[in-house]
């Protein structure tokens, strides 16, 4: 079941605000394009993906755009194909929870062509962005491709 | 003409202004960042040369995003923040110090990333002017610098120079 409808302001944008229906345990999706992936020797394969994998819109509240898994599922969809195409070849994933402890919101955000759409909005300091890299893992992976996990 | 094109043919043919060193708030420090030996544009060698070609492509490939790059709403990177981030690297470069990797954000903005064995360098364009740049050692955290800049980055170019002058004494220690 989709969340209910999120709050909005007076032009009709989602404003900032943490959805009482994705709950702590709930994986968020961020879907990764191929130009996020910088070179790195310290890593296997020398390859990793760039902290601008969590990079936030330029758009009225400045969230960072997110997939929710569960409404996905209960959908009975697929996730893996829904958040994958050619263009969008990999993505990782976290929980509300990781977010959440770094006061950062999770919420609703549905888009005319993905009704799954949320944002994380908040402050992303690079200290946040590594420990983000560091914990999530691949949801698509991408062949030879490290998370910089040695950043911590 | 599209943007992928306007963006390459106006370096190639007679450049636009050079923003980083134009700008009027312009300090000593980059000035004298720029005297080092380094690429200039006006080169005819360098014109098609590797460092510039390369920067370009790059630059010109991220101009010409289509919507929705990222997978959601992003939209191509703007020309001027394109434009300002070659200014900035002509300034920083010299001519042993390693290409970054240029990383688009989902907000427009542009990062030029230097990672080595022990550290990682991150510098950030929103937009022109407005930038901020990181200095990361994995090893020794507490160690770590953030700096706002605007026109002045010579900050940023000490940090290179550390990563050339490492690479010139690996070299030397390797002969």
């Amino acid at each position: 079941m989709l969340p209910s409808n999120p709050p909005r302001d007076a032009d009709g944008i989602v404003q900032p605000h943490d959805h009482a229906d994705i709950l702590l345990p709930d994986k968020i999706i961020r879907r990764i394009s191929k130009e996020y992936i910088a070179n790195d020797p310290k890593v296997q394969g020398g390859k990793r993906l760039s902290s601008m994998a969590f990079s936030s819109s330029n758009d009225r509240y400045r969230g960072m755009s997110i997939d929710l898994e569960r409404p996905i599922l209960e959908d009975n969809i697929d996730p893996v194909a829904f958040v994958t195409t050619p263009k969008w070849i990999a993505s990782v994933v976290m929980t509300t929870n990781q977010f959440r402890e770094e006061k950062l919101q999770v919420g609703y955000d549905p888009m005319n062509d993905n009704p799954y759409h949320g944002n994380v909005w908040g402050k992303l300091t690079p200290a946040m962005v590594r420990k983000f890299l560091a914990e999530s893992t691949w949801y698509v992976g991408i062949d030879g491709i490290e998370h910089p996990k040695i950043l911590i | 003409m599209n943007a992928v094109a306007a963006f390459g043919n106006r370096r190639f043919y007679g450049g636009g202004p050079a923003l980083a060193v134009a700008n009027p708030n312009t300090s000593s420090a980059i000035r004298k960042i720029s005297s080092r030996p380094r690429p200039v544009v006006n080169d005819p060698n360098l014109l098609f040369g590797q460092w510039y070609s390369a920067v370009v492509g790059r630059l010109n490939l991220l101009t010409g995003l289509e919507q929705g790059w990222d997978g959601y709403s992003a939209k191509a990177i703007q020309f001027s923040t394109a434009d300002f981030a070659l200014e900035v690297l002509k300034v920083l470069s010299a001519d042993d110090t390693p290409l970054p990797d240029i990383i688009p954000g989902s907000g427009g903005e542009l990062q030029l990333e230097w990672h080595t064995e022990d550290r990682d360098i991150e510098l950030r364009i929103f937009s022109p002017f407005d930038a901020v740049a990181w200095l990361h050692y994995p090893s020794k955290p507490d160690d770590d610098k953030e700096v706002a800049l605007t026109s002045d980055f010579a900050e940023v170019g000490t940090w290179l120079s550390d990563i050339v002058e490492q690479k010139r004494a690996a070299v030397e220690s390797a002969a």
